[in-house]
C-alpha cells in the first residue's frame, strides 16, 4: 500500500528531523494519512532561528557600556582610596569630603573613558572580523583582542603596540576559554 | 577688652542718653498678632490633607472594588443624605434630620461624582466588537459548512521572550497538516485577542496555503471583566454550526457550549500531538454534519475529546460487529 505522505517539506525546513504519526491508529479504518511531526521546536519565522548572536550595533553598545561602567566604578573606588590616604591632620569634614569627591570623580572619569574606548574598539574589530570571515568562533575574539591592543597603543610606537596586542590577545583568549569552561562544567 | 572699645562705648551711651530724653513718653508699637498666620496655615493643610485622603481613597476603591460593588456599598450612605421628614416627626427631629442631610450632602455628591466618572470611563470605552457581523454572509452553496474558529497563542503558535535570544515564535507540531486537512471540510477562521499588527505577519507565515479564510483580532473581541472574550454570536453564522478550538477555550469565550478545549501548548512540549489527534473527530463531525453541534459537544463535556471519540468509535464498531454476528447466527 502506498503511503500518501503530504508534502511537508515545502513549508518547513527540510533539515528538520521528523517522525511519522498516525492519529487514526486506534481506529480500525484503512490508513489514510501519516503526518510528519518535528522532533525539535519549529520556528515560525526562520529569521529568528537563524539569529545566534547580537547584531553589531547591540554588540557595540553592550561592550562600550560595560567597559565604561566597569572603568568608572573601578576608577571611583581607587580614587576613593587615594583620597582617604591624602587626608591631613587639621582638615575639616568639608575639606575631606571635597578631597574624596575630587579624586574619585577624576579617576572614575579617566578609567571609564579608557575602558569605554577599549570596548568600542574591541566590538568594532570583532564585528568586522565576523563580517569578513562569515563565521563565528573563538579565533575571531582572539584576533579582535589582538587588534584592539595594538590599535590602542599604536600612537606610542611599534614596540608598545606589539606588546599591547599580545597582551590583548592573551587576555581575550583566557576570557573565552574561561567562559567555555564555565558553560561546560558549572551547572546552571 | 581694650581701652579704645570702652571709650567708644561710653561715648555712645552718653549720646544716646542725650538724644532720647523723651523716650519714656513715646508709645511702643503693638506686638504682632500670631493668630492669623496659624489659622490660615491650618486651613491650608486641612484642605490639602482632605484632598490627598480623598484621592488616595478613590484610588484604592478603584483598585479593590468593581463599579457595582462600590455602588452597592455606598447606596445606604447616599440615601441618608436625602432628608425626608416623617409625619410623626417632632420639630426637633426635623431640625436634626435637616442638619444631618445638609452635613452629608457634600460627601454624597462627591461619591456620586466619582461613580459617574468611573461609569463614563469604564462602560463607554471600546468594549464591544466593531460590528455586529464580523464575517460576510455565507455563500448559498455553503450553508451546510461548519465554521472552525481557532485561537492563536498556545493553540497554533507559542511565542516567548528571553534575554539571550529576544522574541521567538514557534509553531505547534502538525499545524500545517491540521490546517491543510481541515480546510477541505470547514470554513477556518482565526479569532484571537492579539493586535492586528501581530496577527497579520504571523498568519502570513503560518498559512502559506491560504487555508484560513478570515482573521479576527482584538478589535473584534468583547472586553468584559478585564479580559477580551470571543463572542461567537457576532460571527454572522448559524450558532449550531460553529466550533471554537482553543487552549483556553472555556475561559475566553462567551458561548462555552461551542467550545472544544485543547491542551495549551508551549514550545518545550515537542511531543505534542493534540492538534493531529483532533483530526478524526473534526472530520467525523464534518462528514456526519449534525444539525446542531452543541448537544454533541455537551455530551463530550469534561472529557478529552479525541480519546473519548476513539473510545466511542471502538464501542460503536463492537456493537455493530455483535449485531452482525447475531444476524448470522439466526440465519
Amino acid at each position: 500500500m502506498a503511503y500518501q505522505t503530504p508534502d511537508q517539506d515545502s513549508s518547513s525546513d527540510p533539515k528538520t528531523p521528523t517522525r511519522l504519526y498516525n492519529p487514526y491508529k486506534d481506529l480500525e479504518v484503512p490508513i489514510r494519512n501519516l503526518y510528519q511531526l518535528p522532533t525539535t521546536p519549529e520556528y515560525l519565522f526562520v529569521e529568528e532561528a537563524r539569529r545566534k548572536r547580537r547584531s553589531w550595533g547591540e554588540n557595540l553598545t553592550f561592550y562600550t557600556g560595560c567597559g565604561y561602567l566597569a572603568g568608572a566604578v573601578g576608577g571611583a573606588a581607587s580614587g576613593l582610596i587615594d583620597g582617604v590616604k591624602s587626608f591631613e591632620s587639621g582638615d575639616t569634614a568639608k575639606l575631606r569630603v571635597n578631597r574624596v569627591l575630587n579624586s574619585s570623580g577624576h579617576a572614575g572619569r579617566a578609567w571609564g573613558n579608557r575602558l569605554g574606548v577599549i570596548g568600542l574598539l574591541y566590538a568594532g574589530i570583532e564585528s568586522g572580523i565576523v563580517a569578513a570571515r562569515d563565521t563565528d568562533d573563538v579565533w575571531n575574539s582572539v584576533a579582535a583582542g589582538l587588534g584592539t591592543g595594538a590599535l590602542y597603543r599604536a600612537a606610542r610606537g611599534v614596540r608598545s603596540a606589539a606588546v599591547a596586542g599580545a597582551v590583548g590577545g592573551v587576555v581575550v583568549g583566557v576570557a573565552v576559554t574561561a567562559k567555555q569552561a564555565l558553560k561546560r562544567y558549572v551547572p546552571i | 577688652m581694650s581701652l579704645g572699645i570702652l571709650r567708644s562705648r561710653a561715648i555712645s551711651l552718653a549720646s544716646k542718653r542725650f538724644l532720647c530724653t523723651n523716650a519714656a513718653s513715646a508709645p511702643l508699637p503693638p506686638p504682632p498678632s500670631a493668630a492669623s498666620p496659624s489659622r490660615w496655615n491650618f486651613l491650608k493643610y486641612a484642605v490639602v490633607g482632605a484632598l490627598t485622603g480623598g484621592t488616595a481613597f478613590a484610588g484604592y476603591a478603584s483598585y479593590a472594588y468593581s463599579l457595582e460593588e462600590v455602588e452597592e456599598k455606598t447606596r445606604s450612605f447616599r440615601e441618608s443624605a436625602k432628608y425626608a421628614a416623617g409625619d410623626g416627626a417632632t420639630a426637633l427631629d426635623k431640625f436634626q434630620g435637616l442638619l444631618y442631610s445638609t452635613a452629608m450632602t457634600v460627601p454624597a455628591k462627591a461619591v456620586e461624582l466619582y461613580l459617574d466618572a468611573r461609569r463614563l470611563i469604564e462602560e463607554q470605552s471600546y468594549t464591544e466588537p466593531y460590528t455586529d457581523k464580523l464575517l460576510p454572509d455565507l455563500l448559498p452553496q455553503e450553508q451546510h459548512v461548519f465554521t472552525l474558529v481557532l485561537d492563536l497563542n498556545e493553540t497554533l503558535i507559542h511565542y516567548i521572550w528571553t534575554r539571550d535570544t529576544g522574541w521567538q515564535t514557534f509553531k505547534r507540531p502538525g499545524v500545517d497538516a491540521f490546517l491543510e486537512h481541515l480546510a477541505q471540510f470547514y470554513e477556518i477562521v482565526v479569532y484571537t485577542d492579539e493586535q492586528n499588527m501581530f496577527v497579520d505577519p504571523v498568519i502570513e507565515r503560518l498559512d502559506t496555503k491560504h487555508c484560513i479564510r478570515y482573521r479576527l483580532s482584538r478589535p473584534a473581541t468583547k472586553y468584559q471583566d478585564g479580559k477580551h472574550f470571543r463572542d461567537l454570536s457576532k460571527l454572522n453564522r448559524n450558532p449550531g454550526k460553529v466550533l471554537y478550538l482553543s487552549g483556553h477555550a472555556l475561559e475566553s469565550c462567551l458561548q462555552p457550549e461551542n467550545c472544544l478545549p485543547i491542551k495549551a501548548w508551549q514550545q518545550q512540549d515537542i511531543d505534542d500531538t493534540a492538534l493531529l489527534d483532533f483530526i478524526p473527530f473534526l472530520e467525523f463531525v464534518a462528514r456526519s454534519s449534525p444539525p446542531d453541534i452543541r448537544p454533541v459537544l455537551a455530551s463530550y463535556q469534561g472529557c478529552d475529546i479525541p480519546s473519548e471519540f476513539i473510545r466511542r468509535s471502538k464501542e460503536h464498531q463492537r456493537r455493530m460487529q455483535e449485531q452482525k454476528n447475531r444476524g448470522r447466527f439466526w440465519k
